[in-house]
Order: structure tokens, then C-alpha cells, then sequence
């Protein structure tokens, strides 16, 4: 669904901030890419939308090539992005508008999709804060039904009940054809949702597994004392004990803590290249 | 199905409607402020200016409006993309770069054309009634007798100026009124001064100085008196050395119906190549 190969982009000269890189994403799957701040999240998936191009390498979606942002491409594709932008218009203008350009989309998803999330349907969008414009919008790119949905940092702005509602509408909406990239650094809002982790570092991608394959290789525990916690990839201390990751050698059945995850992947990159590989 | 990605007439009609649905609000408001201040510089130069009875008397003000308002609209033009959320929306939705284009070009162009003319008539219809109820005369309308071809020119300008400002808005993302205007006139300099070198090489005993030339028109020489071996004496008089005719024709051919197209081609090879 989503191949890139080889990429490379700067935005300055001599500060690379790919090189090399290499994804490959399926449809059927929901992505969550995960980095540090500036790791290049935002600019990964706006390459995978044609809005940056890569001064080497290449970036294919559904076998285009997105730089030439063609319409066949583009009605395939919804974006999400972090700060964007919504007419000065009513809901229903806004529909009317923009729906001609998806031909999959679907009105009755639209406002199932609002009414869940509690959004008035009458209401200009003028008149709506910045969580709820955001709801529309998350609304609107599921409503589209393009087979490649991407969002920069969705759960921004979102309050707490609205991360839950926005977590049931995304796992409600994938499909085998559809392939889901969430981007974001608040990866709690993550939990229970995503099937791949992707992790972004250091100009390439340092992490790419099936959460399944996360749980049969590493556990998540609290213990009292991390001496005998075994193999410990990386701990936190609480008030309730430390919370660590370990080599997962006896099987045990954990829940992924993301958190815990990609502070060990960053910490111990070599240790866990080996677990997975 | 096959899917055009270039130019569908569907895709271009349901963005060319979008565009119009965005941006209604905007031109009404435009066209009722271009009608009110066209009205008063009617005014202005009806019963302040020394006897206006002709339609042609309104030309310089029908010119500057067309002009002044013709550019600044142009200017505005794809003023999404100065915008990061604005210029994703615009590049992210999905129809043809060249669809996208072609929306803006025609309502700069022969939008804008209508509109202002409806706005003149307006406003000339507007300020003749005044006329009539203080004075009781009317315009007489001459324009009807003259030569089209002594100002037709004006349009032939005016859609280079504008093929200029559209292709500056694609490059200067803020500010391209200034900035494309600023660059024009670097050009401009620039090729005074290569000119100049030329001149300088070719003419420079003749050229009184190396002012006396301008690119595409021709250089003031020294008219020569009297030319013998290691001799010439000069005259005081200046004559022009213009282009040749077979040279100035297709050079004038091209500045009328070539400049444009290529400035909106440019225009649209840089809106393709449009990052965010």
C-alpha cells in the first residue's frame, strides 16, 4: 500500500533528516509512528502525501508516486494533519463541497461518525471550538472511506472522552483494504488501537513490529525490585513499584505499555534489534 | 475506471464550484467596494476635473481601476498556499494541479474582466445620473467613433502585468505584490545594463553616453558627418537606431500573444512542484 525505498530529505544542506530510509506499509493494518519531537513524524507522512518530495529515493502510494499528487491518487488518500484547515462554512456547504471529490464517501457514515462524537450537525464551523473542528474533520476522512488514511497527532486538542470515541470510530473503521497511519507523541492515546509500531529515530526507521510479536517477545511488568525482574531492557520507577520491560523467555502474556516501549527501543537499540531479529 | 489526472470536466466543474463556494463572500464584498470607489473617483474627476463630456475624458480612470484592481486582485491568488493548514487543503484535495490552475487563471483573468466592467458600467451609469440631476448634461459617447487599436494596447499590457503577478504569487508565498514588482524591475535594470555592455561594444563612438539605448527599442546615435581614412566628424545630431521591422515585428507578435502563456506556463510547472 505504502512503499518507501531508499528515502532521503533534508530541509537543510548537511542536516539530513532522512537518509536512507526504508517502510513498507499494508493495507488491512493500523500504523502508529512514533518519535521524539522533530524525529521527522509529520514530515514522513506528508511525504507519503505528496506535500514534500524526497530528494532521493522514492515514496509510492497505491503504486503512485506521491510527489505528483495526481487526482486518482489524492481521492485514495485523507490527510489529517496536525494544524489544519476548515472553511468558514456550515457542516452540510462543507459536505457538498468537498464530497464530489471522494467517491466512496458516505453521507450516513458522516453523521454517524458526528453523532458519535456529539458534534450538532447545524452548527457553522466557525462557531466550533478547535476539538470539535478537529472532529469533524476525523468525521469527514472516515466518512471518505480512502483506502490510505493519515493523521498527524489526531488526539491533540481531543478531550479525555473524545481520545475514547476517537479510539472506537478508528478501530470501527478499518477494513482489509484500508491502511491507517497515526502519528503521535502522546502514545497512551494509542493503547488498545494500533496492530504495528512504527518508531522513527535518528533519520530512519529503528522500530517496526506487530504488537503481537512485541507481546511474544518483551514483557511489561511492575516488580519491587528490578534486580529480579531478569533481562530488564528499560525501568521507571513509580510510587507503585517500577514499571520495566524485559526479554519476554517465559511466555508471559502482557499488555504493551508504548510508553515503556519506545523509551526502551530508544535506550537500547542494539539489545533490541537482536530480540527481534 | 480509468481516471483522467490531468483535466476531467466534471472534476474541474465541481472544483471551479468549490472555489466559487469558498470564496463568494470575498468577491461580493470585492465587487461592491470596486463599484463604490470607481463611483467616487467618477465623481472626482466628473465635477472636479475641467470639463469631462466624453466617454474617452474617463479612459486614464477606466485604466488605473483596471490596473490597480486587476493586479491586487491577481496578487491574492493562491494566497492558500502562504498558509500551512490553508495550502495542505488546497494541494491535498483531490483534483488536477492543472484544474486547480485553470479556476485561478479564469477568474483572474476573464472573471475579473466581467466583473470589473460590470463595476465601471456601474459606476459610470451611476455617476452620469448624478451628473444629469446637478448639471444636466450628459457624457457624450465618442468611443464609439475611435480607433480601437490606439487602445487596445492597454489590454495587451494589462495580461502580461497580470501573467507577471500570477506567476510572483506562485513563488513569493507572502507579500508577492512587493516582492514580484520588486523583481520585474531587477529584470528590467538587469537587461538596461546588458544592453548598455552591447551597446557600449557595438556603437560606442556613436552613443553620447551609455544611457542612450533601451533593450528592444534601439540605441541614439551620433549621426556621422563626414567618415575618411582615420577621420569621422560628428554632427550634434542625435538619430535613432531602431530594431529593423522583420525584428521588431515577431518581437512585438511574441509580447503580445506569446509573454502571457508562457508566464501561466511557468506558473503552472511551479504550482506542480509546490511543497508544503
Amino acid at each position: 500500500m505504502i512503499s518507501i525505498q531508499n528515502l532521503s530529505f533534508s530541509y537543510r544542506k548537511n542536516k539530513p533528516l532522512f537518509e536512507g530510509l526504508n517502510l513498507d506499509l499494508q493495507a488491512g493494518c493500523i500504523y502508529g509512528l512514533l518519535g521524539k519531537n522533530g524525529a521527522g513524524k509529520s514530515s514522513l507522512l506528508k511525504q507519503m502525501a505528496g506535500l514534500l518530495f524526497p530528494q532521493g529515493g522514492v515514496c509510492k502510494v497505491m503504486g503512485y508516486e506521491a510527489r505528483y499528487r495526481q487526482p486518482d491518487f489524492l481521492r485514495n488518500l485523507f490527510m489529517v494533519p496536525e494544524e489544519f484547515y476548515l472553511p468558514q462554512v456550515q457542516i452540510s456547504n462543507y459536505v457538498k463541497a468537498y464530497a464530489p471529490f471522494y467517491p466512496d464517501f458516505s453521507n450516513k457514515s458522516f453523521r454517524e461518525y458526528l453523532e458519535e462524537f456529539q458534534i450538532p450537525t447545524d452548527q457553522r464551523l466557525t462557531e466550533m471550538s478547535y476539538g470539535q473542528k478537529k472532529k469533524v474533520l476525523i468525521s469527514f476522512a472516515l466518512a471518505t472511506n480512502t483506502k490510505a488514511l493519515i493523521m498527524d497527532e489526531p488526539t491533540n486538542g481531543l478531550d479525555i472522552p473524545s481520545k475514547s470515541q476517537f479510539r472506537k470510530v478508528i478501530a470501527a473503521a478499518v477494513s482489509d483494504e484500508k491502511c491507517i497511519v497515526i502519528s503521535t507523541h502522546q502514545v497512551r492515546d494509542l493503547d488498545n488501537l494500533i496492530d504495528n509500531i512504527v518508531i522513527i529515530d535518528d533519520h530512519k526507521i529503528v522500530f517496526r513490529q506487530h504488537v503481537d510479536t512485541v507481546n511474544d517477545k518483551l514483557c511489561f511488568k511492575t516488580v519491587s525490585q528490578v534486580e529480579n525482574a531478569g533481562s530488564v531492557l528499560y525501568a521507571s520507577s513509580s510510587l507503585r513499584g517500577h514499571a520495566v520491560v524485559t526479554e519476554n523467555t517465559d511466555k508471559e502474556q502482557s499488555r504493551i505499555d508504548m510508553e515503556m516501549l519506545f523509551n526502551a527501543v530508544l535506550e537500547q537499540p542494539e539489545r533490541i534489534s537482536k530480540i527481534f531479529n | 475506471m480509468q481516471v483522467n489526472n490531468i483535466l476531467s470536466a466534471n472534476r474541474f466543474g465541481a472544483y471551479f464550484k468549490k472555489h466559487l463556494v469558498d470564496n463568494y463572500r470575498f468577491y461580493i464584498l470585492s465587487l461592491i467596494v470596486l463599484t463604490g470607489i470607481l463611483l467616487i473617483a467618477l465623481l472626482f474627476v466628473l465635477f472636479i476635473g475641467p470639463n469631462i463630456n466624453l466617454y474617452s475624458d474617463l479612459l486614464p480612470s477606466y485604466l488605473v481601476g483596471l490596473y490597480v484592481a486587476g493586479l491586487l486582485f491577481t496578487s491574492k491568488s493562491f494566497n492558500e498556499l502562504g498558509n500551512k493548514p490553508q495550502g495542505m487543503d488546497y494541494l491535498l484535495l483531490p483534483a488536477s494541479h492543472l484544474e486547480k490552475f485553470l479556476t485561478t487563471l479564469l477568474i483572474t483573468t476573464i472573471g475579473f474582466l466581467i466583473v470589473y466592467h460590470a463595476a465601471f458600467f456601474l459606476a459610470v451609469k451611476a455617476g452620469e445620473s448624478i451628473l444629469f440631476i446637478r448639471k444636466g448634461t450628459h457624457l457624450i459617447n465618442d468611443l464609439a467613433y475611435s480607433k480601437p487599436e490606439t487602445w487596445i494596447v492597454n489590454y495587451y499590457l494589462w495580461f502580461i502585468a497580470q501573467a507577471i503577478l500570477l506567476m510572483g504569487t506562485l513563488y513569493f508565498n507572502k507579500y508577492s505584490f512587493i516582492k514580484t514588482f520588486f523583481c520585474f524591475f531587477l529584470f528590467i535594470a538587469g537587461m538596461y545594463f546588458i544592453n548598455s555592455i552591447f551597446a557600449e561594444i557595438f556603437f560606442h563612438k556613436y552613443m553620447a553616453d551609455w544611457k542612450q539605448q533601451f533593450p528592444f527599442i534601439g540605441i541614439n546615435i551620433l549621426l556621422p558627418l563626414k567618415m575618411e581614412a582615420g577621420i569621422t566628424e560628428y554632427t550634434n545630431n542625435f538619430v535613432m537606431l531602431g530594431l529593423p521591422k522583420k525584428a521588431w515585428q515577431p518581437l512585438l507578435f511574441a509580447g503580445k500573444y506569446f509573454i502571457p502563456p508562457i508566464l501561466w506556463t511557468v506558473a503552472y510547472f511551479k504550482l506542480r512542484d509546490k511543497e508544503i
